[in-house]
């Protein structure tokens, strides 16, 4: 609720014609002049004619200097406001199809086209989304050329987006600010877009999954694991994959990067069920539990990466339903996946019907203990718990470096209220719990 | 990457904000000092420091290091400085100096950095910052004395530049800030673009205020007036005094704050000859006045000349204004001074060296003034002569005070106060008159001076007497035998205002007893006007009479300003009563008498006015005059009349330059002078002869000897052009910058045109079917790429097919294979080929007519970039 009105009142504030820098020159200046005047003017002061002077001099060349800028920007806007319908947009973000990205600090190309820049001035873009939140600004930046010198082509900006999250863009809010910022004038113009944004790469512990937990440990797999003239046994070159394996014989064929794939161990072992429950019954929905889920999803997403490194071919599921997509790449689709999910309070042990077929569970530690006893007594999965409390852990409350050093993203949050936060202490004591029940078990997966 | 961004984001903060900030601060850091007095400091220093601890800082909070912290470090350590410099082994007094130079540096090193700071940091600093530098500057700009409306716009200008430049930059920087990549040349573009922008509206504003200007200038004017008189410093110390007509007060305080540095001052003023002796060929020199002070204001405690009091005896004209040998005259003056008996006529001569010459100076009561020509021999030294004739009272006299050992003058002044003392009082003399110069505050000090003055004064019964025991009060002495009053240029503590207000003048009276003439002359003025006698304090120029050589010449020197005061006496006017005790340093000053010049002849003919005529052959001119002095007649005309002279021996003179007959031009204005015999021998004008008939008798082509081009009408454009000369230049640099674009930009719009009518001429000029297809060729494809169907990288067949021949439907291709023949074979053409090549041309331009209207074919004819690109196409292929 709160971040909802603070989103609307970011988005209102770009419609306030004055920006605030023009407020405080000129609320400064009436405080200079008036200083001066008490001052220094008067009919016995000796500086009173060259204030006159002054005054004219600098009133005028500062209407006709501000005016101007005023004057040119109001101009693009008016042109905007009019020819709107002509405009059009397009939003791609960081990775190459322009629909995915990574989360965190996301590169964002904004196209514009039929949209006058202001002179020497700035045009501003913020996205909306479909929940209000607003961010921004990408700063459109380029002309597009030709004839058309003075129109707007595209800009490029980073933005910080953390979620790792699906993304409804509702629209955009073009700004138009003279050079000295001093006005803004705002248009708001609706244009649809979805996009995704994958989880970060994080460090994640080596998974060792037994190979008798494949699924299809008891079919043998039929075909012939090596075809005359085929890359069967290869895979692309990928950042992170050994040097040593790459096969320089193709390279010197036909300039492909490409490694040979470790011998599979298990010659059995194929496809990998892998199933993540969302449950979260521990912290309220707030910045500390998305910024967990975050955590959490990143830390899914890598796992995963690293089992397929390994050879090993992940089929996700999780505990809620997701709409089809159209993504071949198997990466992608693991992010798409990720990125629809959300906390869930729903019970885990609703679950279990889909955890028996499953070879590999992932829970977060937000789920209790007791439920989690169960699971574990199953004994039919392996399980990896995440402690996602660390995501908050490993930023050290007491940075020593903060005391002479300011932070350095504005995404860290308060630590010192969540150190005090009731829900801390509830998470800490249910982690507590899980920790003791794992050491106590005959535990058959990892606590990450 | 991150690192680089954040270098470039350091580097273009330094370029773009921190440099052009220090660039403006540094004059204001030179006002600062010089305002207050750090004068161990120069500006340079102050700016280093200022500079230096603005870059470290902005560097240093670019990173993210907490302000709070480390400017906790900074302060802690300068303080710890601060402190322990007492500790180092320096004398006493220096660690005091240094430490006091410590505190002034580390101020500024704190401010400097708070600055670096604010720019690194904090957003809207530079607003704040901006804003402050303008308005410091508009005030230090008002005290440099500046009076010129668009001079002062120009040295505002910087400031106001920047106030805007700082705006935008900043804002430019932060937004770049977000950037992923930086353009270093578009950011400076961006910046250039604004900064011509800026300039031009600045000027344009110049350009539109200039009426309003004028009107300023005005007030300007009046304030410089102003300023004129209550400032003083420089050489403008003598106008100072002078300027006391435009306003109506002068203060003391200026004046004796002048003394000091007056006294350093060793260059002579002017020079005085005073045809004033007594028997014996004595001389008795008189006081040069200046103005009175006749007017004490209470609240202000200044004494202050009153314009708007009882009619003044002072004649203030200004010798410049005055032609040559013509004279001014104000008789008033003389009904003013209320002098009637001892009357006595006297000519000086003021020979003007280092004074103004616009200031008039004379003996009292002066009434006229003639300007006179100085004398060849002279000129390097004096820049400007005239005669005075004034009426002095033959008992006034400069020797009062003095010991003087000559008897004459001992006998002289015994003689004067005899006949002073038949004045027993002041019955007869209007009220208002006596009101009027003996008024004076009561209460306090002004009470005391009032008591010791009835004390002194108890046996008196004469106003002379009652001088005279004030007088001997000044130069008694005390218990111990030693003077009770010394003279001294710096009679009290070091904070001496020099303002001889009420509690200075009780301290001189009544516990230093030290002081300088104004000292004694407020002093004295209070004790007398206490004993109801009519008195006023004047302001001039003391008269030393150092040598005998040159009996009746005086020099004076700058030192020699004074101020004494005058006691007025029924029937004798106005006396000086110097009552400065033996102010022996002025008096024996060893500034030595010079070589006195030598008079000039007396002229026969003078004539102001404009040359009408000039023959430089025979070095004749006609003089369309106004003003006249025929044998001591000055004569002012009603109607101009021309004059026919002869300059065949006339030397030409333009203020203190001599130059020679060729300068002169028709319509200068010239005041010429004769010494013709002719004239010489002629009689004197009598009583009852109109100024016409004595025009008439004067000689035909009268023989001049000096032809001297009137000053005012050749300063004039060299004054204005001096004034004009900082906007001028500035506007004249602005013309020719915009008329070297507009030369540049009509001859890059006009490039295509003129390359087109070259191209084909070629194409008209050939007559044989190869060359035409030669020249054909270029021809087609400039006129298609103008049209905005460039070749690129296509090849000329293809081009020739695809592109021109689609669009035109002409045949340029046949054309190009001719034209490949013809450049790779050695085949004749076919008739066939040659009809195809005479005919092509006339089609195609119907076809490129009608697809290109003429409107279309112009404009895309001024499109610069298409030819730019041919051109380059060109040279690829």
């Amino acid at each position: 609720m709160k971040a909802r009105l603070f989103s609307s009142i970011q988005f209102y504030r770009q419609f306030i014609p004055l920006k605030r820098n023009g407020l405080i020159f000129i609320l400064f200046s009436l405080l200079l002049s008036l200083f001066l005047r008490n001052e220094y003017y008067g009919e016995s002061s000796q500086f009173t004619p060259f204030l006159d002077v002054f005054t004219w001099l600098v009133g005028i060349s500062a209407a006709f200097i501000i005016g101007l800028g005023l004057l040119y920007t109001l101009f693009c806007w008016l042109y905007l406001a009019i020819k709107s319908k002509n405009v059009a947009i397009d939003l791609s973000i960081g990775l190459e199809d322009g629909q995915k990205g990574v989360a965190g600090v996301v590169p964002m190309k904004l196209s514009v086209s039929r949209v006058i820049m202001p002179i020497l001035g700035y045009l501003k873009t913020w996205i909306i989304f479909e929940d209000g939140h607003l961010v921004g600004p990408v700063m459109i930046n380029k002309f597009s050329g030709g004839w058309r010198d003075l129109l707007a082509k595209e800009g490029l900006a980073e933005i910080q987006l953390e979620k790792r999250a699906q993304y409804e863009v509702k629209g955009y809010v073009f700004s138009f600010e003279d050079y000295l910022q001093f006005f803004r004038f705002s248009f708001f113009k609706k244009a649809k877009k979805t996009f995704y944004l994958y989880s970060q790469k994080r460090q994640v512990p080596p998974v060792d999954i037994p190979p008798s937990k494949a699924q299809e440990e008891l079919e043998k797999v039929t075909t012939s694991k090596r075809v005359e003239g085929d890359f069967l046994n290869y895979k692309d070159f990928e950042s992170g994959d050994d040097v040593r394996r790459i096969v320089w014989k193709i390279f010197a064929k036909n300039k492909e990067l490409v490694v040979r794939i470790p011998e599979v161990i298990n010659p059995y072992a194929s496809h990998l069920h892998f199933f993540a429950s969302f449950q979260n019954t521990m912290v309220g929905p707030s910045g500390y539990s998305d910024g967990m889920l975050n955590y959490y999803k990143d830390i899914i997403y890598n796992t995963c990466i690293q089992i397929e490194k390994s050879g090993r071919k992940v089929e996700f599921s999780m505990d809620q339903v997701v709409g089809d997509s159209l993504i071949v790449d198997r990466k992608d689709q693991l992010a798409y996946y990720l990125s629809c999910a959300e906390w869930k309070t729903a019970s885990l042990i609703e679950q279990f019907p889909t955890i028996s077929t499953s070879s590999v569970v992932c829970v977060s530690s937000m789920v209790p203990a007791d439920e989690l006893e169960e699971l574990i007594n199953k004994r039919s999965a392996i399980i990896f718990i995440v402690r996602v409390s660390q995501y908050l852990d490993e930023q050290n409350l007491f940075n020593w470096a903060n005391v002479i050093l300011r932070k350095e993203k504005q995404t860290e949050i308060g630590k010192l209220r969540w150190l005090l936060s009731p829900q801390r202490r509830k998470l800490k004591k249910n982690e507590k719990r899980i920790t003791q029940l794992v050491e106590g078990v005959d535990f058959q997966g990892q606590l990450i | 990457m991150n690192v680089k961004r954040k270098s470039n984001n350091l580097l273009l903060g330094l370029i773009l904000l921190v440099l052009p900030t220090l660039v403006v601060t540094y004059p204001l850091l030179e006002y600062v000092s010089e305002h207050y007095s750090l004068l161990f400091l120069d500006t340079t220093l102050l700016t280093v420091i200022f500079g230096g601890a603005m870059v470290v800082a902005y560097n240093l909070h670019s990173t993210r290091l907490r302000f709070i912290v480390v400017f906790a470090v900074l302060l802690g350590s300068l303080y710890l400085v601060y402190k322990s410099i007492v500790f180092f082994p320096f004398e006493e007094f220096d660690s005091y100096y240094i430490a006091n130079r410590f505190r002034i540096n580390a101020t500024l090193f704190v401010a400097g950095w708070f600055s670096g700071f604010g720019i690194a940091r904090w957003r809207y600093f530079l607003v704040f910052y901006s804003l402050i530098v303008l308005a410091i500057s508009a005030i230090a700009i008002s005290a440099i004395g500046v009076y010129d409306a668009n001079q002062l716009a120009w040295l505002i200008a910087p400031p106001v530049f920047y106030t805007f430049y700082a705006l935008f930059a900043k804002e430019l920087l932060s937004n770049v800030k977000n950037q992923s990549k930086v353009d270093f040349g578009k950011i400076f573009i961006r910046v250039a673009i604004f900064c011509s922008i800026v300039f031009l509206l600045f000027w344009s504003t110049t350009q539109l205020l200039q009426s309003k200007f004028t009107e300023l200038d005005q007030a300007l004017q009046s304030q410089k007036d102003g300023d004129g008189e209550n400032g003083g410093g420089g050489e403008s110390d003598e106008d100072n005094m002078m300027d006391r007509n435009s306003e109506n007060q002068f203060r003391l305080k200026d004046y004796t704050e002048l003394r000091p540095r007056l006294r350093q001052s060793e260059e002579l003023l002017f020079t005085a000859y005073m045809d004033n002796f007594l028997e014996n060929d004595i001389p008795n020199p008189q006081y040069i006045t200046l103005y009175h002070l006749n007017q004490y204001d209470e609240e202000l405690e200044r004494f202050e000349v009153d314009p708007e009091g009882l009619a003044d005896d002072l004649f203030i004209p200004n010798p410049t204004q005055i032609p040559n040998y013509y004279v001014q005259i104000d008789l008033d003056v003389l009904e003013n001074d209320k002098m009637e008996e001892y009357i006595k006529p006297v000519q000086s001569t003021i020979y003007v060296n280092q004074l103004d010459p616009e200031v008039f100076v004379a003996p009292s009561t002066a009434y006229s003034c003639q300007p006179i020509s100085v004398e060849a021999a002279f000129r390097d030294q004096y820049r400007f002569a005239y005669n005075v004739q004034s009426e002095v009272s033959s008992l006034n006299s400069a020797y009062f005070v003095y010991n003087t050992r000559e008897p004459q003058l001992k006998a002289f002044q015994e003689e004067r106060f005899r006949i002073l003392r038949k004045v027993k009082d002041y019955e007869g003399v209007p009220e208002e008159y006596l009101d009027y110069y003996t008024k004076m505050p009561t209460g306090g000090v002004y009470d005391k001076i009032s008591d010791l003055a009835f004390d002194l004064t108890k046996d008196a019964q004469t106003p002379i007497d009652k001088i005279l025991a004030l007088r001997d009060y000044f130069l008694s002495k005390d218990e111990n035998g030693e003077p009770r009053f010394v003279y001294t240029l710096t009679p009290g503590s070091p904070t001496d205002p020099n303002i001889p207000d009420a509690s200075l003048l009780n301290n001189f009276l009544f516990t230093t007893q030290k002081g300088y003439c104004t000292y004694f002359a407020a002093s004295t003025l209070f004790m007398l006007r206490s004993q109801g006698i009519p008195t006023r304090m004047a302001v001039g120029f003391l008269t030393v009479n150092r040598s005998h050589n040159n009996p009746g010449w005086y020099w004076f020197y700058a030192d020699q300003a004074h101020a004494w005061t005058q006691v007025y006496f029924p029937e004798y006017g106005w006396l000086d009563f110097d009552l400065t005790i033996s102010n022996e340093d002025a008096a024996e000053t060893s500034q030595p008498d010079r070589t006195p010049p030598l008079p000039p002849v007396e002229p026969q003919f003078v004539a102001k006015g404009v040359i009408q005529e000039l023959d430089t052959a025979t070095r004749g001119l006609t003089l369309d005059a106004d003003l006249l002095v025929i044998k001591k007649t000055s004569i002012a005309l009603e109607q101009p009349q021309l004059f026919e002279l002869d300059g065949s021996s006339a030397k030409v003179i333009a203020e203190y330059d001599t130059l020679s007959f060729k300068d002169l031009s028709i319509g200068d204005t010239a005041v010429v002078t004769s010494f013709d015999l002719r004239i010489q021998q002629m009689q004197e004008k009598k009583p009852s002869e109109s100024v016409e008939q004595l025009i008439a008798r004067l000689p035909e082509n009268i023989l001049v000897q000096e032809i001297m081009i009137s000053p005012e009408e050749e300063e004039d454009p060299l004054e204005e052009e001096e004034q004009l000369s900082v906007q001028e230049v500035v506007n004249q640099w602005i013309g020719y910058t915009i008329l070297l674009f507009a030369v540049v930009i009509v001859t890059v719009l006009l490039a295509p045109f003129v390359h087109y009518s070259i191209i084909k001429s070629r194409v008209k000029n050939k007559s044989r079917a190869d060359e035409k297809a030669v020249a054909l060729y270029p021809l087609v494809q400039f006129l298609m790429n103008q049209m905005g169907y460039g070749r690129g990288t296509m090849t000329p067949a293809a081009y020739a097919e695809q592109i021109v021949d689609s669009k035109l439907g002409t045949n340029f291709g046949q054309l190009m294979d001719i034209y490949l023949k013809i450049k790779y074979s050695r085949e004749e053409l076919t008739q066939d080929e040659e009809n195809t090549v005479n005919e092509f041309y006339p089609s195609f331009k119907t076809r490129f007519r009608s697809s290109f209207p003429p409107g279309k074919r112009f404009l895309n004819f001024l499109k610069v970039n298409r030819w730019f690109y041919y051109l380059i196409n060109l040279n690829i292929s």
